[in-house]
């Protein structure tokens, strides 16, 4: 099937005015999947890092929103081990006047704001509700070990 | 007769085990109980419980596969089908006639660099804009073509999120109450 034009509006949206810290490139045989970047925020435990990630446009897009997984190890209360994320506008409060742009500086303003009280992570949620100090130092430290090029 | 493997001067395929069949019979015969909750044969929708239901379903009709031979991508497509089942959101969409009744917007009334905020398209770079306003209470304007699937799965403004069937409701129930008051009087 062909791609809708709004995909390739979007696609070329994304090269010729990037989000800052974020990088999203499609695949040259799937133009439906990206590979992304998104650079820790500043001032949070992951600052520094550099998380790879996974976003696939299924066939209702954008009726249905973007499939996106963590494939960087990453210590969130909202993110699992799968790298699944947690965060409404992938899910019930999705609308087809979000875009990839606007989902991606959702999951970064995640990564500077967890929300442990909504966790999908529940052993990290329950930790960082514990010991917050704690949690952030662990995600500063998987930061270290894991997102830094 | 040659064999196919003779004519291909191929090697016979090896006897090899049959694989595991995965047992669907229970998730496809939970099929149809789903689907036809509404007699209409346009896009009956799935509501949610059964939709629920069916990925339970599908998950335990994986899960002897995954007992009898474990690998990580069937684990993860049941976690995925379970998480799915709990996770789902219910199909919300907007009655019959919804979309025929919504208030169009004629071409003249569009400003050169108004655009359809789901395509991103400009509406007058369409010869024949087909633009719909919503009833929310920013008047949103969208090509019929963009807002009508995202209407029949959500009945909400997707720049607002404002819900748009609720008003319909109350008029709904306003006539109702007209008709039983006539006949009251008849």
């Amino acid at each position: 099937m062909a791609l809708p034009k709004r995909i390739i509006k979007e696609t070329e949206r994304l090269v010729a005015e990037p989000v800052p810290g974020i990088n999203a490139v499609p695949h040259e045989d799937n133009l439906r999947y990206f590979d992304v970047t998104i650079h820790g925020p500043t001032q949070s435990p992951y600052e520094g890092g550099i998380f790879r990630l996974e976003l696939f446009l299924p066939e209702d897009y954008p009726m249905t929103p973007p499939k996106i997984r963590f494939l960087t190890k990453i210590y969130h209360p909202n993110i699992d081990k799968l790298g699944r994320i947690c965060l409404d506008v992938l899910k019930g409060n999705w609308s087809p006047a979000l875009q990839i742009r606007t989902i991606l500086l959702s999951i970064q303003a995640l990564l500077g704001a967890p929300n442990p009280d909504d966790p999908l992570a529940n052993d990290v949620a329950q930790r960082w509700k514990e010991d917050e100090k704690a949690a952030i130092e662990t995600a500063r430290a998987w930061t270290v070990t894991h997102a830094k090029v | 007769m040659a064999s196919y493997e003779d004519e291909h001067n191929v090697k016979p395929p090896s006897a090899r085990p049959p694989r595991p069949r995965i047992d669907f019979s229970e998730f496809f015969s939970a099929l149809p109980t789903a689907t036809t909750s509404s007699s209409t044969t346009t896009d009956p929708p799935l509501n949610g419980s059964a939709a629920s239901n069916l990925f339970t379903t599908l998950a335990a009709a994986y899960q002897p596969n995954l007992d009898s031979n474990p690998t990580a991508t069937l684990a993860l497509i049941i976690e995925q089908l379970l998480s799915s089942a709990t996770s789902h959101e219910p199909v919300d969409g907007v009655p019959d006639g919804f979309l025929d009744a919504l208030d169009r917007v004629p071409k003249s009334k569009l400003k050169a660099e108004d655009e359809c905020p789901i395509c991103g398209e400009r509406f007058l770079d369409d010869q024949f804009p087909l633009v719909v306003r919503l009833g929310c209470r920013g008047r949103h304007v969208f090509d019929l073509e963009c807002i009508a699937p995202w209407l029949k799965i959500r009945s909400t403004c997707p720049m607002d999120r404002e819900g748009l069937v609720k008003k319909r409701e109350v008029v709904v129930v306003g006539e109702e109450e007209e008709e039983e008051f006539d006949e009251n009087y008849g």
